[in-house]
């Protein structure tokens, strides 16, 4: 019992530096704060089932990254839920001075646009906004370096067009 | 913005807002496919076992044409096939799902599983026809318990014919009707998880 509570102390504190991610990807994944705190808590679980198969000498966020995403691509939203309605963007505030504003409000942008990507086009950003080489990439995803390259590229161009699509330029 | 810019601001999002549950215990899968899959097999097994229970007390009703011993006799044999794949379904279920694949082998995982779960939920249903075809092959043997007066060879032949019909008229309701509820209800799962599949094609 003591070596369960050791174990899910050692675990929760893990989950606590890297919960922030987590998040991003929730918001990566589902539009609404409801699905959002789903995906979170179905990430949180999966990781802890998972967690006797992760070798201490890999690196945490990469083993993370992979059960997490994994867990976010097949991920089905609750049915018959009432769609409430996706938080609007910030108004075009003095944005210019103030740099954390101007952040949100690209971040902002980006969530909206990111919904409408494909599930796998979302993965390929996610670990694109790592800093994740094109190598890794592929390896994570289990597809050729070529493929990775072609698929990324397009989902940038996705991206870019959504965003500006609205109106805010990219 | 372009690219490094939003860079910037993924960097600094972080996630502040994100609240971790307190106990890891309570934490329960609801959402993934295979999870679905098996809450809402559950849920139709459970009403089968109540359906099977109160038909073991069927010819106690002393309906004429309903003679007991065939009908303990296929009554038996399907909770015989009932306790087999339900066994197997646990077995199926117990069986813990590695998710530190890679995406690709991940989502081959999970789309095999899918398939051989609806695909023992396939056989399941279809083995129980020929214990309905056995069963009135029984029936017909024991034609007497229809009728008070004996049964005329014409009759008879009459009688046959008809079960022959009703059988094959079961027979293709129950292969709509199961091929419908496993593509209505299971089916999705298995289309979601082939499209992502195809999304991880070669370009």
């Amino acid at each position: 019992m003591a070596t369960l509570n050791n174990k899910e102390t050692a675990f929760l504190n893990l989950m606590e530096v890297h919960k922030g991610i987590i998040h991003k990807i929730s918001k990566m994944y589902m539009d609404t704060p409801e699905d959002q705190q789903d995906l979170f808590q179905e990430i949180i679980y999966q990781l802890w089932r998972s967690y006797d198969s992760f070798n201490s000498q890999s690196k945490f966020s990469t083993w993370m990254y992979r059960v997490a995403l994994n867990t976010a691509v097949v991920f089905f939203r609750k049915e018959n839920k009432k769609i409430s309605s996706i938080p609007e963007l910030p108004e075009h505030i003095a944005v210019e001075e103030n740099p954390s504003v101007l952040k949100e409000l690209q971040l902002a942008h980006f969530y909206k646009a990111v919904q409408k990507l494909d599930n796998i086009e979302k993965a390929l950003i996610f670990y694109h906004l790592e800093n994740y080489s094109h190598k890794e990439i592929a390896a994570n995803l289990g597809i050729s370096e070529g493929n990775t390259r072609v698929k990324l590229n397009r989902a940038k161009t996705k991206l870019k067009a959504l965003i500006k699509l609205q109106g805010y330029e990219f | 913005m372009n690219f490094d810019e939003l860079q910037s601001a993924w960097n600094s999002d972080e996630g502040k807002d994100a609240v971790l549950p307190e106990t890891l215990q309570r934490l329960k899968s609801a959402h993934m496919p295979v999870t679905k899959l098996r809450k809402n097999m559950r849920k139709e097994f459970i009403m089968l076992i109540v359906i099977f229970s109160l038909m073991g007390f069927f010819p106690l009703l002393s309906i004429r044409g309903v003679p007991p011993i065939p009908f303990y006799a296929m009554y038996t044999a399907l909770i015989m096939l009932t306790v087999f794949h339900l066994t197997k379904f646990y077995r199926f279920y117990q069986r813990l799902h590695a998710n530190t694949l890679s995406s690709k082998d991940n989502l081959y995982e999970v789309y095999y599983d899918i398939k051989l779960n609806i695909e023992m939920y396939r056989s399941f249903n279809y083995s129980i026809v020929p214990l309905i075809m056995l069963y009135l092959v029984m029936i017909v043997l024991d034609l007497d318990h229809f009728t008070a007066t004996p049964v005329t060879p014409h009759k008879k032949m009459t009688i046959v014919i008809s079960f022959v019909v009703a059988f094959i008229v079961t027979v293709i309701i129950v292969i709509v009707l199961v091929e419908w509820w496993v593509s209505y209800a299971y089916g999705k799962y298995q289309r979601q998880v082939g499209k992502l599949l195809d999304e991880l094609r070669e370009a």
